[in-house]
This record gives C-alpha cells, sequence and structure tokens, in this order.
C-alpha cells in the first residue's frame, strides 16, 4: 500500500480486515516491521549537510505520492490487491512543497519537520578568478534554462523472490549492484553475509534504476525470514511511477564572459537540483552535471555551485547518464546562446572553444570530490568535423533558407560532449579451465543488456587464444569475485581490463604446466585453439581437457584471478547533429538526419557500442520531447502510465548514422572507455537546439512537447515565423 | 469480509495453446497473461505494462497478434494461441529470430518475445512485400522497446521480409486473418 498524498501525517492504520481476507498471510507496518533503521543514504559528498534517508514503511509522516505504507502477503497479486483496498489509513493531508524554486524559498513550509528550510546542502566547484574574468570580458550572455530527465522505464519493472533455507535465505533479485545489495540485505537482516545467497537472473533493462537497495528488497527478504515462506514480489507499470526513483528537474542560472571571436573567458553556472522527498543516492546526479558543464571546451575561469533541496516528491536516483546530460545541456545551450548573441554560426563558436588534441591531457583546474578533473585523450575537433561533414551541415544552412520561405520550418542542432565514466576503485574477474576444456569467465559486474556476456568472452578468448565459442562468461551472483558493480560506463574498463589480466595469468600458468609436464623449457611451449603445443610445430597437442586432468593430478593451478584498480577518468567524446522539421501548427518534430560522431577508445564490439548508443539516443530524443514527469500542484503525478509518459515507439526515434574515432585511453592496458551512457549525453542539447533553430526563437526548457513547440510558435509574430535571419538576433 | 463476491467466482474455459488443447478452471478475473505465464508456465510471454501499451506480452489469438494483458483468459473460450514458445517450437518463428540475433535486434531480450510475435503477424502478411521503412516502423510502434533504439529491430524484420518475399517457393503459413 502506498500514499496517496504528497504530504500527510498518519493518524491511524487499521489492517485487521485486511488480515482478515482470503488468502491473505500477514499485513506488515511499521508498527510490526521490527526496524528502527531507514533505507542507505549515500554520504560521501561534503556538502551534504542534511541526508534524510527513505522509510522502508512509512509510520507518522509520508513524505511522497507512492511512499510505502503497508505490505500484504498474500496467495497471489489479485488477492493481495483486495487485501489493499480494505485497510484503513486515517491521514491529515498537510500542504506539500513541489516545485524547486518554492521549496527553495521556504515559504511553503518544509519536506522534513526536523529542518528549518529545505535545503539538504550545497556545493560550490571553481577554477580560475571569477570577478575578474568577468569584469574583464567584452561579451557577456546570461540566461536560464531547465531540465528534467524523467525515468528509466526499463520494460521489465523491479521484482524480488526470497525462499528461506535452514541458514538463511536465497534471494533473485533484479539489481545491477549484486554484492553491494548482498552485504546491505545481510546487514539489515543481521545474517552472516554467507547465509544470504543472491542470484541475478537475466534482467530487462536497468539504466541506474535497479542499483539502490529500495524498501520492497528489503521487505520481501526479510518477510520470507520471518515467516519461513518463500515471497515473491513483482513491481507492475503503475507501482513502478510510483515506486521506482527517477530523476528530478534541475534549474539553472548560467553566466558567459566571452571574446567577441566566440572564445569563452569565464563561465558561471548556478544550480537548483531537486532530489525530491529523501536523499539515496546523496549527490551523484548533481556531482555529475558538475563535472560535465565545462564539456569539451577550454575555459579558464569556471564557477558551478549547487544548491540541492527536497520536495514532496518521489526521491530520485541516476537514470543513464546521471546528471551529465544537464551538464552537457548547460555548456551547449550556452555556445548557442554565444552565438546568437554574437551573430556567429553554432558550429564555429564551439570550434573555436574546443580542447586541441595536442592539449591532452588535459587539466580542468576542477577539484571534484574524485580528484583534480583530467581529460585523458581524445581529438575534439575532429569528431565535430567528422559530425558536421556527414550530416552535410553546411549544405543543410544553406537548403534551410529556400525550406523556409517555402514555409517549412526546418532547423539544424549540434552538441558535443564528453563522458566521464567513474571508474575507481577496482574490479576484479576470475578464469577457469574446466574438465571439458572449456573455458569460464567470472566477473562481479552484472549486465541488463549491455553484452557483457559477448565481450568478455571475447576479451579472454582473445587472451587465451581460443575460439569465443570456447568461453562461458557467469552470471554476476554465480561468481562472486571482488565487485563495485554496473554503472557510470564502467564495466568494460574495470572488469573487461581485469577479464585480459586473468586469461593471460591463467595462460602463463597452463603453460608452465604443459612444460612441466613435457619437461621442456616453459620458453618453448605456445597456446593453439585447442589446447597447447609443447615445443617445437609439429609436436602433439596437449589438449585443453587433458591439461585439465594432469594440472588436477599435479595439483597446479586450473583458475587465475585478476584485480584491475584505477581511479583515473577515462572521458570518451563524441559530437551530434540533428536536423528536424517542425509541423507548424502542431509541433510536432520530425527528424530529417541525424548524425553521431563518436569516441569511446578502442571499440572491442562494433554492434554492441551502436546498440549503446542508439539506445541513448532514443532515450534522449524522448526525454527532450515525449516523456515528462508532469506532478500537479499537490504533488500527484499527472504522467503515471505509458498513455501520459510517451516512451519512444519506432515511428518516433531518428534513423542515425553513426561514425567511429578511436582515441585509446592511456589509462587501461585495452585502451577503452566508457560507452554506455555517450549516446543520451548531448541528444537533449542537440534536439532542442534543432528545434529553436526551425522556429527561430530560443527556448529554455527540457522536454519541450509538440504541446509546448506550438504554443511558441503561436506566440512568435507572424512575420517571425518563416524568416531565418531572425534567429540569429533577440 | 467485505471482498467483492465477484473475486471468487471462477468460469470454466477451454482453449488450444500452440496446438495443445487446454481445459481449466481460472478465476473469471484472471488475465490472458497470467494465465499463460503462471498457470500454463508460458513464461516467455512477458508483462511489461499491463495496459495494452508496451506489446510485451503479444500473443496470437486465432490467427491475429493481440496483447494478452488486455484479456481475461475466461474471454478466450474456444480460442487457438500460439505463444512465443509454440512459434519457436513450430520454426515459425525462427528466421525472425536468427534475424534479430544477427542484426543485435535486441539487448536485455525483455520486449524480444512480443517484437517477434508481431514481427510474424507483419512478415506472413502478403502486404508486408511493399512496405516502405516508414510503413515498417509505424506498424511496429506497439511494440515498445527500451535498449536498442529500435534499428537493429527494423533491419531484422526488414531482411526476413526481403528474404521471404524474394523466394518464389514462398507460401504463406498459418492462417491469413490479417485482412
Amino acid at each position: 500500500m502506498r500514499s496517496p498524498f504528497a504530504c500527510a501525517r498518519i493518524k491511524s492504520i487499521d489492517v485487521s480486515a485486511a488480515e482478515d481476507m482470503p488468502g491473505v498471510a500477514a499485513v506488515v507496518t511499521s508498527a510490526t516491521l521490527g526496524f528502527d533503521r531507514s533505507l542507505p543514504v549515500m554520504r560521501d559528498h561534503a556538502g551534504l549537510k542534511n541526508p534524510a534517508s527513505p522509510q522502508i514503511l512509512a509510520g507518522t509522516m509520508v513524505r511522497y505520492s507512492g511512499e510505502p505504507v503497508a505490505m500484504v502477503l498474500a496467495e497471489n497479486r489479485y488477492l493481495a490487491e483486495d487485501a489493499l483496498e480494505v485497510i484503513v489509513v486515517d491521514y491529515e493531508e498537510l500542504p506539500a512543497v513541489i516545485d524547486a524554486s518554492s521549496a527553495e524559498a521556504g515559504a511553503a513550509g518544509t519536506v522534513h519537520e526536523w529542518m528549518t528550510d529545505n535545503l539538504a546542502g550545497s556545493f560550490t566547484q571553481r577554477t580560475g578568478n571569477l570577478d575578474v574574468a568577468f569584469a574583464a570580458a567584452p561579451r557577456l550572455v546570461t540566461f536560464s534554462c531547465s531540465i528534467e530527465r524523467g525515468s528509466a522505464q526499463a520494460l521489465e519493472a523491479r521484482g524480488i523472490a526470497a525462499v528461506p533455507e535452514a541458514d538463511g535465505v536465497r534471494v533473485w533479485a533484479s539489481t545491477q549492484r549484486p554484492r553491494g545489495i548482498r552485504i546491505l540485505l545481510a546487514d539489515y537482516l543481521s545474517l552472516p553475509l554467507d547465509a544470504v545467497h543472491l542470484h541475478v537472473p537475466d534482467i530487462g533493462g536497468s539504466f541506474g534504476s535497479k542499483a539502490y537497495l529500495y524498501a520492497e528488497d528489503l521487505l520481501i527478504t526479510m518477510a520470507a525470514v520471518r515467516y519461513q515462506r518463500p515471497v515473491r514480489w513483482t513491481e507492475d507499470r503503475a507501482e513502478n511511477f510510483l515506486a521506482t526513483y527517477p530523476e528530478h528537474v534541475q534549474v539553472f542560472e548560467v553566466e558567459v564572459g566571452a571574446e567577441p571571436d566566440g572564445r569563452l573567458i569565464a563561465l558561471r553556472v548556478r544550480l537548483l537540483h531537486d532530489l525530491g522527498a529523501y536523499s539515496p543516492y546523496g549527490f551523484a546526479v548533481c556531482q555529475n552535471t558538475a563535472d560535465h558543464v565545462v564539456g569539451p571546451y577550454g575555459i579558464p575561469n569556471v564557477e558551478f555551485s549547487c544548491r540541492a533541496v527536497y520536495t514532496n516528491k518521489i526521491p530520485s536516483a541516476p537514470y543513464r547518464g546521471a546528471g551529465r546530460p544537464q551538464g552537457v545541456f548547460v555548456i551547449e545551450r550556452a555556445m548557442d546562446a554565444l552565438a546568437r548573441a554574437l551573430g556567429m554560426d553554432p558550429a564555429e563558436v564551439r570550434r573555436r572553444n574546443l580542447i586541441a588534441p595536442d592539449a591532452m591531457p588535459h587539466d580542468t583546474g576542477l577539484d571534484t570530490p574524485a580528484g583534480r578533473l583530467v581529460y585523458d585523450s581524445g581529438d575534439y575537433r575532429q569528431c565535430l568535423d567528422i559530425a558536421l561533414r556527414e550530416s552535410d551541415y553546411d549544405g543543410w544552412r544553406a537548403r534551410q533558407r529556400e525550406l523556409r520561405a517555402g514555409g517549412k520550418l526546418v532547423g539544424v542542432g549540434l552538441a558535443n560532449y564528453i563522458e566521464c565514466s567513474i571508474t575507481r576503485p577496482h574490479e576484479a574477474a576470475r578464469v577457469a579451465l574446466r574438465p571439458d576444456g572449456t573455458f569460464r569467465v567470472g566477473v562481479g559486474v552484472s549486465a541488463q543488456g549491455q553484452g557483457h556476456e559477448t565481450v568478455f568472452a571475447q576479451l579472454a578468448a582473445d587472451a587465451l587464444g581460443v575460439p569465443t565459442t570456447a568461453v562461458m562468461v557467469a552470471g554476476a551472483a554465480e561468481e562472486i569475485v571482488d565487485t563495485v558493480g554496473t554503472y557510470a560506463s564502467r564495466s568494460t574498463i574495470m572488469a573487461g581490463n581485469a577479464v585480459v589480466g586473468a586469461a593471460t595469468a591463467l595462460r602463463g600458468s597452463l603453460e608452465a604446466t604443459a612444460a612441466s609436464i613435457a619437461g621442456i623449457d616453459p620458453r618453448y611451449v605456445f597456446a593453439v585453439a585447442d589446447g597447447i603445443v609443447p615445443g617445437d610445430v609439429g609436436t602433439d597437442v596437449l589438449r585443453w581437457r587433458d591439461l585439465y586432468s594432469a594440472a588436477v593430478e599435479l595439483g597446479l593451478a586450473l583458475e587465475a584471478e585478476h584485480v584491475f584498480r584505477s581511479g583515473a577518468w577515462h572521458v570518451s567524446n563524441g559530437a551530434h547533429v540533428a536536423v528536424v522539421e517542425i509541423e507548424p501548427v502542431t509541433g510536432q518534430v520530425r527528424f530529417l538526419r541525424y548524425v553521431v560522431a563518436h569516441d569511446a577508445g578502442r571499440v572491442l564490439n562494433q554492434q554492441i557500442v551502436e546498440g549503446q548508443v542508439l539506445g541513448g539516443i532514443a532515450q534522449g530524443v524522448a526525454g527532450t520531447l515525449l516523456e515528462e514527469l508532469a506532478y500537479d500542484e499537490s504533488g500527484q503525478l499527472l504522467t503515471g502510465n505509458f498513455m501520459d509518459y510517451l516512451l519512444p515507439t519506432s515511428a518516433e526515434v531518428p534513423e542515425v548514422a553513426i561514425y567511429h574515432l578511436e582515441t585509446p585511453s592511456p589509462h587501461n592496458p585495452l585502451g577503452v572507455k566508457g560507452a554506455g551512457e555517450g549516446g543520451i549525453l548531448p541528444t537533449y542539447a542537440a534536439v532542442l537546439s534543432a528545434v529553436e533553430d526551425a522556429i527561430g526563437t530560443p527556448l529554455s526548457r527540457v522536454p519541450m512537447t509538440a504541446a509546448r513547440i506550438a504554443s511558441a510558435i503561436r506566440r512568435m509574430a507572424p512575420t517571425q515565423v518563416p524568416a531565418l535571419e531572425n534567429a540569429g538576433s533577440q | 469480509m467485505s471482498a467483492d463476491p465477484a473475486a471468487a467466482e471462477v468460469v470454466s474455459v477451454r482453449l488450444v495453446v500452440n496446438g495443445t488443447p487446454v481445459e481449466a478452471v481460472v478465476p473469471a478475473r484472471l488475465l490472458l497473461s497470467d494465465f499463460l505465464r503462471h498457470q500454463l508456465g508460458l513464461t516467455g510471454t512477458h508483462v511489461g505494462c499491463e495496459h495494452g501499451v508496451c506489446g510485451a506480452c503479444t500473443v496470437i489469438l486465432d490467427g491475429r497478434a493481440v496483447r494478452s494483458c488486455l484479456l481475461l483468459a475466461a474471454q478466450c473460450e474456444g480460442s487457438e494461441i500460439e505463444t512465443i514458445e509454440g512459434l519457436t517450437a513450430s520454426g515459425r518463428a525462427v528466421g525472425v529470430q536468427q534475424a534479430f540475433s544477427r542484426n543485435h535486434g535486441l539487448q536485455c531480450g525483455f520486449c524480444t518475445p512480443g517484437f517477434i510475435v508481431s514481427a510474424v503477424e507483419i512478415i506472413e502478411d502478403p502486404a508486408s512485400a511493399g512496405m516502405s521503412t516508414g510503413e515498417l516502423r509505424e506498424r511496429l510502434a506497439g511494440n515498445l522497446c527500451r535498449c536498442t533504439g529500435y534499428a537493429g529491430i527494423i533491419l531484422a524484420v526488414k531482411q526476413v521480409i526481403a528474404a521471404r518475399h524474394e523466394s518464389e517457393a514462398y507460401e504463406p503459413q498459418g492462417r491469413a486473418a490479417w485482412s
């Protein structure tokens, strides 16, 4: 049972009728929960002064619509939902704080009664001297903008099943952080870690939304232990909208100081960040925004300050990109605003500010909680040039004039981006030879569709010198090696290099084993696809299967483990160009061209990298034009289903042309960088830029739905609509 | 007890699922998707939204692709249902399945069974021969995928359509109930 109110005091809860319903085994409320604790909060940020931890079940106060209040355990979902209807909760509804600005002003009251305002905390990142730089800047541009990214909406919602066992509990969970969740479950249930067995089956997408220990994970596992019965919960879509954490709005005030030729001297960004009712992920999202706000540009004076507030809405959590798209959005908005102010081409303004390839590694001068932000490598100018050339940017600019003269609203938008993966601290892998002569790779990172199994098999096979069909990659929970988890586009960098390390070590030890069996110098053995040749070409192959038996007999190693450690910034980059046409009456956007130039270091599997890019673009396009978490004044979600919250279909996503550049990262042996989020990062900025270019008036918010575009067109003077020239000046 | 008496109502149904006759007594309110998954163990039919938008639960009912989350099991009295398991076992979906695999038409795979079922209906439609990419995109817009951005899916289905209609020996399979 979930709270129907965004803010209310619970005066009483009566579950007696529900307990008497057919098929009901138990009803749990905060009074019968048996925990004094609330859910975990990430506290690794010095700026988070007032962390607020989500309640497992609300007892006296509910702070968002959808907050869990009671759990019914019944024979099936139909009977459980019947029972929910007869639980009687007496709520005293209180005024809710819904939008971030009024939360910051404080006049609407506080979300948390123990706080005097709604400020969870604040932080600033800066380099250079802003006051001096702005005083000296020949050109100044200021603007405000906002972006709300919506929710992950993995097509499979969350689920968990728990079965009690003699020594503990066995759990099947849809999580992207198996080890973290297992440790937390054991901790909350006061069980030894070995008593919590966690399985992670194939998962239907995650995009960041399945990394948290949600209340349901804990409640279901607790119930299995307490009632000694198997318990299962499957989230349905309606519940997913109320229970799985999305991202909320970020509101920005931006000041830009520049030279008349378009080079940026100073950038000041003030962010108001809406956390929702609690801070489960601390400042993870807004810190990423801070780390991406400079983008691929060399700007000597930068100040980014963030104030994060609580509101009476569902808590926020990372969703693919996790604050990075917002940072990209701000700096790309700044480039477009500057181009307009100077009457320059937006591509040229960007080119003049891009960091040159010979300036790598580039020190931004920004000290972040993860250390000094230094870009490792990349040819940002070449990426932009590829995107401009392949999209026929100049051609579209020329055609745009004719098309507009004929009444067609055609716009060209572009955006550059960087994508910083969070690597630290480590990831491990284990590679083992099996009795049948095949190899097994164990990793700790779990996959939800990213293709880990393919890439890790490919890497191990290459290092071992065997076909990929001889390698099987075990699921994360089957083989728990030391792991941090899948997020922030880190798996291939961290676990990929660990797999190579482990496979290489195993190959070395198996070659030594073969040499000792053959009684020859290990330098004279070499591995081939079906085994190891102990000696010269022509010598019989010692097959992997036989090597296994021999090694068992001799008591020699059949597996190797490798831990890859890194704290370095791995920085991918790229450029997107979008060409759109807008239907002037309805505001519908149609894509005429979409081009990506992308550099994620060495590409291990092109199909998988492109799949990540394309999937990210689809989410970003829909996040810009379709998907919106709209709340009414009382904090009710108005778009809580797929009829109102519009996911992109095959009819809305653009056909995308992708071009790869491969600048290897110097920070890992494979030379790879993150590729999981790059697709989504610049999409919001590129698409909004194209839309405003098409209608010839600046736009300041995302999502920019068709209705909002149509109303922006209607607000313009009729003479403005077909005149492209007016787009260049305000 | 204040339970709605209708909650306890049961009905008996007879239908054919993947060629096998099935007789069952089910709650009157039981969804077809839940019946397939929880009573028949056919968990290839996935449930993504339960309000008829995402298409993950698509099955073939009397020759037409339908959403099993929008039907009650009780409504299917006398019907023939093909699920992804049936289409796989009979080989009717194999071309589409291989094309999805070849073209990276799936990532997490959750939406895939629904897409395969919808795609089978499309490729068996003789009208698909002259379908443009835009028309195919519209036709597949009843299934949502959150991972791939659809490029691999569209390519896969286009390849299968092209292969089928190039072959002179092509014979439509299954019931032609789309007209």
